[in-house]
């Protein structure tokens, strides 16, 4: 009867020490990890920005206040840049503005599917007709253990210098500059992140037929 | 007289606005893309001219990005990645007339998507 009782009292730890690794296991890396490897504070410069972004802020949960400018690429015409802000919770917030747009923030740690992710990125493409792409900005922001990004179009690796706030941005206005992948290098030089980014048409060939 | 006949036109017209909100979907568009014709794009014409038009976006499975397209009146377009499997696009029409979602050529799934276009979200 002893016995029994032990070997109960075994069992049912087991299942506990078990239950208990796979819980912490199934929250996955992002849940622990994105608190270590990004900023505590918000990252980048201080900087004027259309209402439309302090609006698309205040609708998804982030000071407005909170806004700072990453990295920026383009040019008086059409500029995109890599906005950061805080959440309530102060986690660490994105959104891409630019082309009299404003995309809402995706919040670290908050229902993202990204939070598991080396880099935070957007990529913004444009087509002066449905069938063709011939432009594509990319704006992003790595994570503390990325060495080095780069990207790769027409089999040439184009390397992104990171930015004080390690913020990177790309802009292809050829065919052949036009992204393909986005890289991320872990301090060794190994490869810890491959994300496609190439830009897909409106319609045409593999994005289906367009309308007569 | 002219009171009785303003009051009565004004809530007819009341009447019929509120008839015609009510009638219009919340999403212009809900099903699977690529769609059985092989469409990955659809798109509708803007919510209102004059003031900020709001897009939004939800898809299912979570396994990988959309994107928010936006069509100028030139002709042009614009896309806009977004990873959230819920998300917006705020954006001024002035130079935009139609607004929609894509499932980018980059993946093979077939995803279930929400897209709606309004002057709110």
């Amino acid at each position: 009867m002893t016995r029994s009782i032990r070997l109960l009292v075994l069992a049912l730890a087991a299942v506990a020490v078990a239950g208990t690794i796979a819980s912490l296991a199934f929250r996955g890396p992002s849940a622990f990890a994105y608190r270590s490897l990004w900023p505590a504070d918000v990252p980048g410069k201080p900087s004027p920005l259309p209402r439309l972004a302090r609006d698309a802020a205040s609708r998804t949960g982030v000071d407005p206040s909170s806004l700072r400018v990453v990295t920026s690429i383009g040019n008086a015409g059409m500029s995109y840049s890599l906005v950061a802000g805080a959440d309530a919770g102060r986690r660490p917030c994105f959104s891409v503005v630019g082309g009299s747009a404003t995309l809402g923030f995706e919040c670290l740690g908050r229902s993202s599917t990204r939070d598991g992710s080396a880099l935070v990125y957007y990529t913004i493409a444009s087509g002066g007709t449905f069938r063709t792409v011939d432009h594509a900005v990319i704006v992003g922001i790595a994570r503390a253990d990325v060495a080095r990004v780069a990207v790769t179009g027409s089999g040439v690796l184009r390397e992104l210098p990171l930015n004080e706030w390690r913020g990177f941005a790309y802009t292809a206005t050829e065919p052949d500059t036009l992204p393909v992948s986005l890289l991320a290098y872990g301090a060794s030089g190994k490869i810890v992140e491959r994300v496609d980014v190439h830009p897909t048409p409106l319609c045409g060939g593999a994005a289906g037929d367009c309308p007569a | 007289v002219r009171t009785f006949v303003a009051t009565a036109v004004l809530a007819a017209a009341l009447v019929f606005a509120a008839a015609a909100r009510a009638a219009t979907p919340y999403w212009f568009f809900q099903g699977w893309l690529p769609r059985f014709d092989g469409t990955r794009t659809v798109h509708h014409a803007l919510a209102s001219c004059c003031q900020t038009n709001w897009m939004r976006m939800n898809f299912w499975p979570p396994n990988h990005y959309m994107n928010f397209i936006l069509i100028a009146k030139d002709g042009r377009w614009l896309g806009f990645h977004s990873f959230q499997t819920d998300n917006v696009l705020g954006f001024e029409p002035s130079t935009y007339s139609r607004g929609g979602c894509q499932n980018p050529t980059a993946f093979f799934d077939q995803i279930y998507t929400n897209c709606h276009i309004g002057t709110s979200y």
